[in-house]
């Protein structure tokens, strides 16, 4: 009886289950069944042509590898420093422009151009300035006396020589996320505050700062979020493999690598959902910190 | 009046729609996957086809040679083609699922059309099936090597005798001269390093600079799964690889991931010796720079009399398709001479494969624009055709994993993050589990 009436319902607003037909229809086509498949996959041994069921093999191979586990490293190195480099100049540059100064909208499209630029572009150009023997880079860091770098030629420097590429491609797009935010927050706190006697210093720390928090957080988000899928610019410098010695090596270069490279299907689904739950994980706390901010 | 001429127009239209529709209709389509060749280059060999079999139309897609691989794969496993050009690095199971065995269409044309191929890069056209049973999957198209390059102003700088081109020197010969063109050039006063080392191309190389020492690290059979990395050969490699490394002789960039050092063909160029390079630059870069750059064939193994490795590129089949005598007449075409001569003159990826072409009396767009040339007389081609007739075998199974790990394992050393000794060990552990990796050995 139930039943019936449901259907009688749904076939009475047919049209509009019509209307979202097709997002669900390619939602299931190529998401849910991509997710569903490769879950399936992570307990086999297959190259998509053969296929062995081995239980948990692929999760322990992966758990054991050493590279996996390098390359989780890579990934957090290349995150944590993007977030901690990235955000403190786009503040900066935000709050330079932010104020009125002559040219100011020219200075802003400058600032953002690098971001439309496609990554493959930029590590291209950047492969240029970290030459070793003729890059600019180094030719300017001799010419006022210091030491030179191996830039991305060594794998003590290639995750930093990573992460100044990145910093400066995304500081554009930080910069007017961080404008936007400024933008919001209300004149007439900055008025009270100078009747009050704060300085600029004082100002920035106690209003502009602490309003600017849900924006940090957002960048903070949404950094993470990319430094989990770092694949163009690493696989450009370092190749599949993430050379030089595996300095490059992230958790989507790995999954590239097993996946499409030694045809590891198996291995490399099971290493997308170690990475789902990674990911799952580092949501959980953010949602979690931002509810005590929000309650604090 | 204008019901008429409208009924006309009609009718016209029509009748040429029919008559196209029919001409096509009669024939037979050929979907072709090339890889990374040029627009021109294609049109032409499209051309040439079509022009000797007018029943097939030919449509040919050129993928990049930039992440070839996967695409390849993935094309492969949609059955998006009749034909596809491929390198030797296929999966095994790939080839028993999904790629026609040739022998029998080989047969029917005699055993002169096998014979015709250089036999070391034909060999590279037979790969195993699943229960282990050789079968031809590929008739060769084109072949590339590797090769040592010189810079012959800092061999005379340093008053040293250039390599022999045929490759009869040693890994030892290449560390002493190296070391010993490490340090400021006398005649111009630049700093100048000895060998340019690359850990990402030694995948190629290191066996080769083992087997100059008379010891092989592969058996280089079918099926095989031992390798050969704790020999006193190997250790001695590993340890000459360092000592450059440390003396500095292997240049500033030794872990770049790039290969070869671009500077190498400019006026600038701080190098002694470099290895790689491919085909469509030795004409175009180095024969053009003759007075500079000189070219030597990788070392041979003296016991083996066999060199670096040849790369092999041929025309496969799909199992799956329905025009399977239109794809073979393909397959054959690439092997005449007309092919084979656009293989030469547009540069597609390699060189020819019939061993005639070395006999061959030819132009060239770069060396010899005007006027037809021995192509024995083209110094750079002596070393090719060298190689090309002493390559060692690649590496015939699990190419793909075996490469990764010599790559890395390599990179370790020169970044001097492990010793000579945990290389070793590594690599004859990681290296003997990759050849037993059931995905790619049956």
């Amino acid at each position: 009886m139930k039943r019936t009436s449901i259907l009688r319902e749904i076939w009475k607003a047919r049209k509009w289950y019509l209307f979202v037909a097709p997002v669900c229809i390619l939602f299931a086509v190529f998401l849910l069944y991509p997710v569903v498949q490769s879950f399936r996959l992570s307990f086999f041994i297959t190259d998509l042509y053969y296929q062995e069921f081995v239980g948990l093999q692929n999760y322990k191979t992966i758990l054991t590898d050493r590279n996996f586990w390098l390359a989780i490293y890579n990934t957090f190195y290349l995150g944590f420093f993007h977030v901690l480099l990235g955000i403190p100049p786009a503040l900066l540059l935000a709050n330079l422009l932010n104020k009125k100064i002559r040219g100011r909208n020219i200075l802003r499209v400058l600032y953002y151009l690098p971001h439309v630029t496609s990554i493959v572009a930029v590590s291209v150009v950047w492969s240029y300035l970290f030459d070793v023997n003729y890059g600019p880079l180094n030719y300017i860091l001799k010419l006022v006396g210091l030491p030179t770098s191996k830039w991305i030629a060594h794998p003590s420097t290639s995750k930093l020589s990573i992460v100044l590429m990145t910093v400066w491609h995304g500081l554009g797009y930080r910069m007017v996320i961080v404008l936007a935010g400024l933008q919001s927050i209300p004149r007439q706190l900055y008025e009270a505050a100078e009747i009050d006697g704060a300085d600029g210093r004082k100002q920035f720390f106690h209003i502009t700062l602490p309003l600017l928090q849900p924006t940090i957080a957002f960048l903070v988000i949404t950094a993470t979020i990319k430094a989990l899928q770092r694949f163009d610019e690493v696989y450009m410098f370092g190749t599949e493999l993430g050379m030089p010695s595996r300095s490059l090596s992230t958790i989507v270069l790995y999954l590239y690598e097993r996946g499409f490279m030694y045809n590891e299907f198996g291995i490399a689904s099971a290493a997308a959902y170690v990475l789902f739950v990674i990911i799952l994980a580092i949501t959980i706390v953010n949602l979690k910190l931002n509810k005590k901010t929000q309650m604090t | 009046m204008n019901r008429r001429l409208l009924v006309f127009v009609l009718v016209l239209t029509l009748g040429v729609l029919l008559c196209s529709n029919v001409t096509i209709l009669a024939k037979t389509n050929l979907n072709v996957l090339g890889i990374g060749m040029s627009y021109e280059a294609s049109q032409l060999l499209i051309e040439a086809f079509e022009s000797k079999h007018p029943d097939i139309s030919v449509r040919m897609d050129v993928i990049p040679w930039d992440g070839y691989y996967a695409k390849m794969l993935s094309n492969i496993r949609a059955a998006q083609y009749d034909v596809y050009y491929i390198p030797q690095l296929l999966p095994i199971t790939y080839n028993d699922a999904y790629l026609e065995p040739l022998e029998k269409y080989a047969e029917q044309e005699g055993p002169e059309f096998l014979q015709q191929f250089f036999p070391d890069v034909l060999a590279i056209g037979y790969r195993p099936d699943r229960k282990g049973q050789l079968h031809l999957y590929a008739i060769p198209f084109d072949a590339d090597a590797r090769y040592v390059m010189y810079d012959k102003s800092i061999f005379d700088a340093y008053g040293c005798e250039y390599l022999d081109p045929e490759g009869n020197y040693t890994i030892r010969d290449l560390k002493e001269l190296a070391l010993k063109m490490t340090g400021i050039n006398p005649m111009t006063g630049e700093q100048t390093y000895g060998l340019a080392l690359r850990a990402n191309p030694m995948d190629y190389y290191f066996p080769t600079f083992i087997g100059s020492l008379g010891k092989d690290v592969f058996d280089y059979e079918f099926g095989s799964k031992e390798a050969y990395f704790e020999s006193p050969e190997v250790t001695e490699v590993l340890e000459t690889m360092v000592e450059l490394v440390e003396a500095g002789a292997a240049g500033p960039e030794v872990l770049a991931a790039a290969g070869t050092p671009p500077q190498f063909t400019t006026d600038i160029n701080p190098y002694a010796i470099v290895i790689g390079m491919g085909a469509d630059t030795v004409l175009p870069e180095i024969a053009p720079r003759r007075d500079r750059i000189g070219i030597a064939a990788l070392p041979k193994n003296p016991v083996t009399g066999k060199g670096g490795p040849a790369f092999f590129h041929g025309w496969a089949m799909d199992k799956r398709s329905r025009v399977k005598d239109a794809a073979w007449e393909w397959l054959k075409f690439g092997a005449t001479d007309d092919a084979q001569m656009i293989v030469f003159q547009q540069q597609i990826s390699g060189w020819p494969v019939v061993q005639r072409w070395y006999d061959w009396n030819v132009s060239h767009p770069i060396v010899s624009p005007d006027k037809d040339i021995p192509v024995n007389s083209i110094p750079e081609l002596f070393v090719v055709h060298e190689q090309f007739m002493s390559s060692t075998p690649n590496l015939v199974d699990n190419w793909v994993k075996v490469r990764s790990v010599i790559r890395e394992e390599i990179g370790n050393l020169l970044a001097l993050e492990k010793t000579v000794e945990q290389v070793q060990a590594d690599l004859q552990s990681r290296v003997v589990e990759a050849m037993n990796d059931p995905l790619w050995t049956w």
